[in-house]
């Protein structure tokens, strides 16, 4: 029991240190500041495709938003899986209760 | 002079970075031999490594051309693998107790998790969408979704996911002691063995193919492949093909599929500071797959009456690592107590674990594709 409330105390604490986290980083975030003649080219605003064969590196940053928004994706992600889950498990009960009946007649019929 | 040209490259400008492929090419090959950790995959990856990462290499086109052919177009290898799967599992211990693959989708929160964690990190959402599949413990998953959203890290999270699939039996031990109490270890289960109707074995992989079909489109042919090897092994009339498919061709395209994933392993693709943190992200989805079955469990005790509480531990099973992590489960519950058998039971949420998996690379590329 103890274990467990070290667990659930340890996720718990995990959960806020990342909320605390993404909710700094959104503060922080600031527009972007863009000319305004910009037209959104890939000048000053690269894609993530490859520049001369080379993958370029990547920013490791905390992202808070994209952390937020993922969460919603968490929560559907789950759902479906139970959900589909639940559907099958559903199918699989009524195969096994078809099963039984037809042996339970076999066996009557015998 | 020509004959040392090739040489001269290693150490000219970036050539170091091959030498540093060479040992990971090596350290592969190493734990493949010695550790025995996934030798299919690993050796061909290890050797493939090495063979990419030479100066002007020869091999790099024929090794691209299969890539393209295998996994690029379509996803081919890891398709075809999963016939060779399906008809390598016996659903008989899930279909005698389907409650159990409730653990399966529960065993799925690392997926998740871990999307939210690259997500926070900064990684593009078809990045974290494809690092967090590596938490589907299954090759061939991961290599499709990571293939189809386009992931700029494939490599990366193949070495990751074939890794810690090997590493099973050292990263689930600590974390199912450190969730679960002695007393909870020793719990018995019974295993009832009831019989399943060759009907239900027959309909259980169509019936799983059409719903999974319904809710997640994209993930269809991933379950249709493993579910046309099952079926092929269930029917009772395809032995002679069933038998071709768990050996002769699940090995071909394990050949090929492990030399072919090292056309990404090129120094360039590979040495970057990305790769430490994907492998760190692929054992945080491992650790929360495993957090989640075994909570899932025991949030289930909660609700059941003394006689018929259910082993936490098995829950740890349902992250498709397949059998690894079943045997894991087992050999901690005997660790506990030696007529404590829970072999039969971690089986079943394992192979659900398989089936929820692929549902999860669904579902994530449904989001994302």
């Amino acid at each position: 029991m103890k274990k467990l409330l070290l667990v659930i105390s340890l996720a718990l604490a995990l959960c806020a240190v990342l909320g605390i986290t993404a909710l700094a980083a959104e503060e922080e975030k600031t527009p972007n500041e863009l000319p305004s003649t910009c037209i959104g080219c890939e000048v000053c605003n690269p894609t993530s495709e490859e520049v001369n064969g080379e993958m370029p590196p990547m920013k490791v940053q905390i992202n808070g938003e994209a952390f937020v928004d993922s969460l919603v994706l968490m929560g559907k992600g789950m759902v479906g899986i139970f959900v589909v889950t639940l559907v099958i498990i559903g199918v699989v009960a009524i195969l096994n209760w078809h099963g039984k009946t037809l042996d339970d007649r076999k066996n009557k019929n015998q | 002079m020509d004959l040392f040209e090739n040489v001269m490259l290693l150490f000219q400008d970036g050539g170091w970075k091959m030498l540093v492929m060479w040992i990971i090419g090596g350290i592969l090959i190493f734990l493949a031999i010695k550790k025995e950790m996934e030798p299919t995959l690993l050796l061909p990856m290890g050797f493939g490594a090495i063979l990419v990462n030479l100066p002007e290499s020869g091999a790099k086109d024929v090794i691209d051309h299969l890539f393209e052919i295998g996994i690029d177009s379509h996803e081919l290898f890891p398709l075809i693998l999963f016939i060779g799967i399906g008809a390598m599992i016996d659903f008989e211990p899930l279909l005698t107790n389907p409650k159990l693959m409730i653990f399966g989708a529960a065993a799925q929160f690392g997926i998740f998790f871990t999307l939210s964690m690259s997500s926070l990190f900064g990684f593009e959402l078809k990045d974290a969408a494809s690092i967090a599949i590596i938490g589907a413990a299954d090759g061939p998953t991961s290599i499709f979704v990571a293939n189809t959203l386009g992931s700029n890290y494939t490599a990366a999270i193949m070495v990751a996911a074939y890794s810690y699939m090997a590493l099973v039996p050292l990263v689930q031990p600590p974390i199912i002691k450190l969730c679960t109490t002695k007393k909870e270890r020793r719990i018995k289960m019974q295993y009832t063995g009831k019989k399943v109707s060759k009907l239900t074995k027959i309909l259980f992989p169509i019936i799983v193919t059409v719903i999974v079909g319904l809710v997640a489109p994209d993930a269809v042919a991933l379950i249709g492949f493993l579910m046309f090897g099952n079926l092929i092994r269930e029917c009772g009339v395809l032995n002679s093909l069933s038998d071709t498919a768990q050996k002769v061709l699940a090995n071909l395209i394990t050949i090929f599929l492990g030399i072919t994933i090292a056309s990404k392993m090129t120094a360039n693709e590979f040495l970057r500071f990305e790769t430490i943190l994907i492998m760190g992200l692929g054992l945080v989805a491992f650790i929360f797959d495993t957090f989640g079955g075994i909570m899932i469990a025991k949030l289930m005790n909660l609700f059941l009456p003394k006689d018929k509480k259910i082993n936490p531990m098995i829950g740890a099973a349902g992250i498709s690592a397949f059998p690894m992590s079943a045997r894991v489960v087992h050999k901690l519950g005997l660790e506990e107590d030696n007529t404590n058998f829970l072999l039969m039971h971690s089986i079943g949420v394992n192979v659900s674990g398989q089936i929820a998996s692929v549902i999860a690379g669904g579902l994530i590329l449904s989001f994302f594709g």
